[in-house]
């Protein structure tokens, strides 16, 4: 703790030497942030360029209430949001048909995906249907509060989560019946 | 079966959230650089492009205003306009004579130039009376002054004369204080060339060549180009610079040109520009379900982005069916879902590409020195142009010209600054008319913009033959 309370003095005077410090060791967690709310490799790196800048700048509001990790991860994320907010349609979407029953196939598929995969598969979802569902899923986030947050109604938020949701498992589905073929 | 549904939906976001929630992966080495490159701009940038920014603003009012108030200056005095015709004959010879008392107005100017003036203009006085009295419709007379090589009419005090740019290699022209203008045509085929021969008329016989002493000229221009990007930085860009080539484009606009003294030049005013490149052969197919494609080195390429990198930003495709490969030899662009059939059939073709374009508003600044004049006026240029980005859009090779681009380029930075240096090839159409030809190489200051995730920085320079003409106010 007095090793980061020291490379954020550091940061606070500009130090390029500390700035260093801290962009090594948050730079790859706070990749995986970026590339969750990312559709691709290049948003996720210019969120995660545009969102240390962020932090370099707004450090000096850090108070150390919290983890320095968490405060860091809420900037990449605003940063997401920032990018993909002009994105988003302020139309109702009528709700989604819910079918979300995995069935054991399914289930052992999700379970044999790697992290990398999977990632793949949020990535490929439209920009509204990912925000909500990383929002939703990833950081527990409550409809009222995501709605409020993209400026969309509640039922949006919760027709989007499970859209997305419907998306990811035919994906899965597909995969499964294409690794099947494959054996 | 509502509570088994809910277990299910817990059960595959638990999932999920279990897997990617401690998600770490390295990002490219060269975000870091970015990042400090950006780091180092912010404490620069803001101070950098406000001051030249004001600098060129203010130098373009003070330009602006200077001109307007020589320019009124000028045209409430058009007292007299001299001028002078080539002689065939050279066997007159200077002789003095007394000033003619009974003319107030010749006298002020007379007194100002030196005797062998004075001469002719009493000449003139005196041959315009004996004209009216043989009711003849002349009212010029010759008068031929000794002059230098150089053309600089020999008087006593000629030092007084300022010479102005010549209306061509035979005619020079001098200004006399208050305004006043002598013209002095330097007979190339004269049988003696360093004598001038002098006439000096009434000014309204030849108030178009007072005209032609104004500082200040306006000019229109088009200019042909070959635009090409310079790639600076160490690392690989991960694509081959091969498959970018240059592409022809324009400039155009318009501008003001202000004459500070007899060799210097300011330029200024408001152009239009494009500049670009091609990025060629791209391979494309069609997948329902975006299977996945492998690169040369069998590796499955699993993502797909809906974006290109390239040496000039990146390309977000306007067709959400359009995604985009990068593979170590060639760019692949893949079409998913419902997809326009045309774009594919372009795509198809052999040898189809995509082309960048640019397009930026300029506004330049630039000084230009007199080098020599033979019949054509020749000057060395140099300046700086402030370009701003009015947009970037992508068509597809063979569906140009076209209104339809399939796509914009990102990452570029909406300002920039472009050095521009070249000849300027000056030729008199009329007294106020002139023919502009300058072959003209500009190349941008800075790197075009952040390219992301590349270490590479692109600065885009061009060949480019302005042509137009300017005219005298």
């Amino acid at each position: 703790m007095d090793k980061l309370q020291e490379i954020v003095d550091g940061c606070l005077e500009n130090k390029r030497q500390s700035q260093s410090e801290l962009y090594k060791l948050f730079a790859a967690k706070m990749y995986g942030v970026c590339l969750r709310y990312a559709g691709n490799n290049f948003d996720a790196q210019d969120i995660l360029q545009d969102g240390f800048v962020k932090v370099f700048e707004n450090l000096s509001n850090f108070k150390w209430n919290g983890s320095l990790e968490g405060w860091m991860k809420r900037i990449f994320i605003n940063q997401a949001l920032d990018r993909f907010r002009s994105k988003i349609t302020h139309l109702s979407v009528d709700e989604m048909e819910e079918n979300l029953e995995l069935t054991d196939k399914e289930a052992s598929a999700l379970d044999s995906l790697s992290e990398k995969e999977i990632l793949n598969l949020i990535q490929e979802l439209p920009d509204q249907y990912r925000l909500v569902f990383n929002l939703y899923v990833m950081e527990g986030i409550q409809h009222q509060d995501i709605a409020k947050e993209l400026n969309i109604g509640v039922s949006t938020s919760r027709s989007n989560l499970a859209r997305a949701k419907n998306i990811l498992k035919e994906k899965i589905e597909i995969q499964t019946n294409w690794i099947e073929k494959a054996i | 079966m509502k509570k088994r549904f809910r277990e299910e939906m817990n059960k595959f976001d638990n999932e999920i959230k279990r897997k990617l929630k401690d998600l770490e992966v390295e990002p490219p080495q060269e975000i870091w650089s970015a990042i400090e490159n950006r780091l180092d701009n912010k404490q620069k940038a803001p101070v950098f492009f406000w001051r030249k920014f004001a600098a060129a603003a203010a130098l373009l009012i003070l330009l602006v205003s200077a001109s307007v108030f020589y320019f009124s200056r000028l045209f409430t005095s058009p007292q007299v306009a001299d001028s002078a015709i080539p002689s065939a004959d050279s066997d007159q010879t200077s002789t003095k004579q007394t000033l003619s008392p009974q003319n107030k107005e010749a006298t002020k100017i007379i007194a100002s130039v030196g005797d062998d003036m004075i001469a002719s203009h009493n000449q003139l006085l005196s041959d315009r009376e004996n004209a009216t009295a043989k009711n003849s419709a002349s009212t010029t007379n010759e008068k031929v002054l000794p002059t230098h090589e150089n053309g600089f009419v020999e008087t006593p005090s000629f030092h007084i004369l300022e010479k102005l740019p010549s209306l061509t290699s035979y005619i020079n022209t001098y200004k006399l204080p208050n305004n006043r203008i002598v013209l002095a045509f330097n007979s190339p085929v004269s049988n003696t060339p360093n004598r001038l021969k002098t006439i000096i008329t009434d000014q309204n016989n030849d108030l178009a060549f007072s005209m032609a002493s104004s500082a200040l000229s306006i000019s229109g221009y088009f200019a042909p180009q070959q635009s090409y990007r310079f790639q600076y930085g160490s690392g690989s860009s991960g694509f081959s610079e091969s498959l970018e080539s240059e592409i022809m484009s324009f400039a155009t606009g318009l501008n003001i040109n202000y004459k500070l003294n007899n060799r210097w030049e300011l330029q200024s005013g408001l152009g239009y520009n494009i500049i670009g490149q091609r990025v060629n052969d791209i391979a494309s197919f069609s997948h329902p379900s975006m299977m996945p494609l492998y690169s040369n080195d069998g590796n499955t390429i699993n993502s797909h982005p809906q974006r290109m990198s390239t040496s000039m930003g990146g390309i977000v495709f306007t067709d959400q069916s359009l995604y985009f490969a990068d593979v170590s030899s060639t760019r692949i662009i893949t079409l998913k879902g419902s997809y326009d059939e045309s774009i594919v059939n372009l795509l198809n073709k052999n040898g189809t590409g995509l082309i960048q374009q640019f397009e930026y508003l300029e506004l330049p600044l630039s000084a230009r020195y007199k080098l020599f004049e033979y019949g054509v006026t020749v000057y060395a240029k140099a300046g700086v142009i402030a370009n701003y980005l009015l947009s970037g859009k992508v068509y597809l090779m063979d569906n140009m010209p076209s209104d339809n681009p399939i796509g914009h380029s990102v990452g570029i930075s909406k300002f920039n600054f472009t050095g521009m240096s070249g000849l300027a090839f000056s030729y008199p159409l009329t007294n106020r008319m002139q023919l502009n030809l300058e072959p003209t190489a500009t190349m941008f200051f800075r790197p075009m913009g952040q390219v992301r995730n590349l270490t590479n920085k692109t600065y885009p320079y061009s060949w480019s033959v302005y042509m137009g003409v300017s005219y005298k106010l």
